[in-house]
């Protein structure tokens, strides 16, 4: 399902000097199981998602997922390989304030027209009620609970049935309880529709709901030369 | 959801700076709709006043005086003309329309004027729309001292059929040389015109006679004068003749001789309104400066929402729509706001238009129609929705090249 090929990623720090973050040498996941991947706070667990989600390319190196080459891709054929392939829940949920939890999740869909059209408002329901929210339907985000805001962005990033959902640091906005059970949840919903999860945390509480556990340590190279955290 | 109604709702979600944002838009053009509607209004109104007459016959002097101070009862005339300019005239036999008009006094501030029932004729024109006057009430004036009243008239000094009243010479009250005491003799009031949006709604009138007769000239009927060859000095004649080549003719004639001179009225209208020209192009370049202004604004209040909106577009973008979505997003949102504007501001203009034509016809009297779509408009509601489009090109710019990855945590 992933694929990373010596993949360097690093972030420019002004004065032409850049930081190193990642260094893998090589990652692969198998498709359907529930990954998670750990790891202290700012050892690259966002990167990483943000390089197998596409919203990132690497310095250097390949990112496959289900088979394609995203560097390979154009910046907006990768927006629409996103789309269509890959659930992804932010660490800060980054729900649409303008729009109701229903139109978040329908908004998902518009986008990436994997659904039919006339399908979007029925699914959207049917996903928020999945999630437990299925009586707020009509509430904006700012109406919700944090925990209630990630519930509405699982849904939303399940719409277009991925096969791959990300899931970034579920426990950073709630309470480990919480986190917990929303992770359950998701792990649920994957299993149920076959989807392959990758979640990332530094919660160790969180490990019990997936299949499988990689230390972002075992491999991260940039890390093993202690060059961050 | 479409886009457009995604626009909708960021447009919601802001609605106040969005709507001081709008105001700026109708600003510009209700300034603008406002100048070319009341501009060209009163060149109709000007052009309907004078369209029965192909000449004005008046004494020497400004020959914009001449039209403006007989045909539409503003300003004082330049003179009179001797009458056998009159009589050379009436017996002419390519003159197919003859009215003359004297001038002289007032009642409450409403000229009255001194004619022929032949003034009531002719049909006056613009395009396709024609104003008639018609007797309303009571019939025209029979005998000397016999008024009939138009209708703004008869409403603003109250007069109604039976009524008297006593002129004052001069247009003002207490102004000019009060008419020989001994001359002085009451109106009275034998019919009202219908309203017909020309001069002769805020204009009094009698016969001739009444005119001469108030001002101590020995007066006899029209057609007595006209045989005896001599009579009463006239303010002026308005005419028509079989053809062109007859009033150029005439026009040479009087205009040689030393006791008148010919108006081609549409002329006049024609050079009043490209003095005024320069005017207006100034009035109109400002307005459109404030439109660019009014453009700028949509333009930095949309740059605003962008950068407020960062995080929001990174998602959208996280969510599958490509970067042009995103810029189609705000150009609709700029559109939408332009389009708010311009028809506020179309709404605007036409009101400030009206205000204006009102008041330009009662302290004038010059009818300024507004409500005809000019086809500046349209072709104005085009540039303005380009310019609401192009408003939106750099706020969709910056969101065209934004880093997704760097916007999708909380701004700090
Ligand atoms: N845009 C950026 N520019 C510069 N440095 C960045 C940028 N984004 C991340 N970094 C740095 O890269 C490193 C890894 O960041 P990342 O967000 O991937 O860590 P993380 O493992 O997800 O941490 P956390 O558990 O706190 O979310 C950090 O040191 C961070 O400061
Ligand atoms: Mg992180």
């Amino acid at each position: 399902m992933i694929e990373l090929a010596e993949v360097q990623k690093s972030y420019p720090m002004g004065g032409g000097e850049r930081l190193p973050v990642l260094d893998i040498h090589a990652f692969a996941l198998p498709a359907g199981k529930r990954w998670a991947i750990v790891g202290p706070s700012g050892t690259g667990k966002t990167t990483l998602l943000h390089l197998v989600a596409g919203i990132l390319t690497p310095t250097a190196g390949n990112v496959r997922v289900a088979g394609t080459d995203l560097t390979s891709l154009r910046p907006a054929e990768r927006d629409q390989f996103r789309a269509r392939n890959i659930g992804y829940v932010f660490q800060s949920f980054n729900l649409l304030a303008a729009f109701t939890a229903l139109e978040n999740v329908m908004l998902a869909m518009q986008f990436s027209k994997v659904i039919p059209q006339h399908q979007h408002r029925a699914r959207a329901t049917e996903l928020l009620q999945r999630v437990g929210l299925g009586h707020r339907l009509v509430h904006k985000p700012a109406q919700l609970s944090n925990g209630e805001q990630q519930r509405v962005a699982v849904a939303r990033a399940l719409a277009n049935r991925p096969c791959l959902l990300l899931m970034d640091e579920p426990s950073a906005h709630l309470d480990t309880e919480t986190a917990q059970r929303v992770t359950e949840l998701v792990g649920e919903l994957c299993a149920e529709g076959e989807v392959t999860l990758l979640v990332a945390t530094h919660d160790p509480h969180l490990l019990e709901s997936v299949d499988h556990v990689v230390e972002m340590q075992a491999i991260n190279r940039v890390l093993a030369r202690g060059a961050v955290v | 959801m479409t886009l457009v109604q995604i626009a909708l709702r960021y447009l919601r979600a802001r609605w106040f700076p969005n709507l001081l944002t709008a105001a700026c838009v109708s600003l510009g053009v209700g300034l603008l709709v406002a100048v070319i509607v009341v501009a060209r209004g009163v060149k109709e109104g000007l052009l309907l006043g004078t369209s029965p007459y192909e000449m004005i016959v008046g004494a020497k002097g400004s020959p914009t005086q001449v039209v403006l101070s007989t045909v539409f009862f503003l300003d004082v005339p330049t003179g009179n003309i001797p009458f056998h300019v009159f009589r050379l005239l009436k017996q002419h036999p390519r003159v197919t329309l003859l009215v003359p008009v004297n001038l002289g006094d007032s009642y409450k501030g409403f000229r009255i004027v001194g004619t022929t029932p032949d003034y009531f004729t002719p049909v006056f024109q613009l395009g396709r729309r024609e104003h008639r006057l018609r007797v309303a009430q009571g019939h025209l004036f029979a005998k000397d001292f016999e008024a009939v009243v138009g209708a703004t008239a008869a409403r603003e000094a109250i007069l109604t059929v039976g009524d008297q009243f006593l002129g004052i010479h001069g247009l003002e009250e207490g102004i000019g040389e009060q008419p020989d005491p001994a001359h002085r003799r009451q109106y009275t009031v034998v019919g009202i015109l219908a309203p017909s949006s020309t001069a002769a709604d805020r204009a009094i009138f009698t016969t001739m006679g009444s005119v001469w007769a108030v001002h101590g000239l020995p007066t006899a009927p029209l057609e007595e004068l006209l045989t005896r060859g001599e009579g009463p000095p006239i303010t002026a004649l308005f005419l028509r003749a079989q053809s062109l080549m007859d009033l150029m003719l005439l026009a040479t004639q009087l205009n040689g001789g030393p006791d008148a001179q010919a108006v081609f009225p549409g002329r006049i209208v024609d050079r009043l309104f490209t003095m005024f020209a320069t005017g207006e192009t100034i009035v109109e370049a400002i307005a459109f400066m404030v439109l660019i202004v009014a453009a700028i604004t949509v333009s930095l209040s949309l740059f605003g929402a962008t950068i407020e909106r960062r995080r929001e577009m990174a998602t959208l973008r996280a969510l599958g729509a490509s970067p042009g979505t995103l810029v189609k997003l705000l150009l609709w949102e700029s559109a939408l706001i332009s389009l708010l504007g311009t028809v506020a501001g179309f709404g605007l203009g036409r009101g400030a238009a009206y205000i204006a034509s009102r008041i330009i016809e009662t302290s004038s009297g010059i009818y300024v129609p507004v409500w005809q779509l000019s086809a500046l408009e349209p072709a104005f509601l085009g540039a303005m929705a380009l310019l609401g489009v192009l408003a939106g090109l750099i706020p969709g710019l910056t969101a065209y090249r934004m880093e997704v990855a760097d916007h999708l945590v909380p701004l700090a």
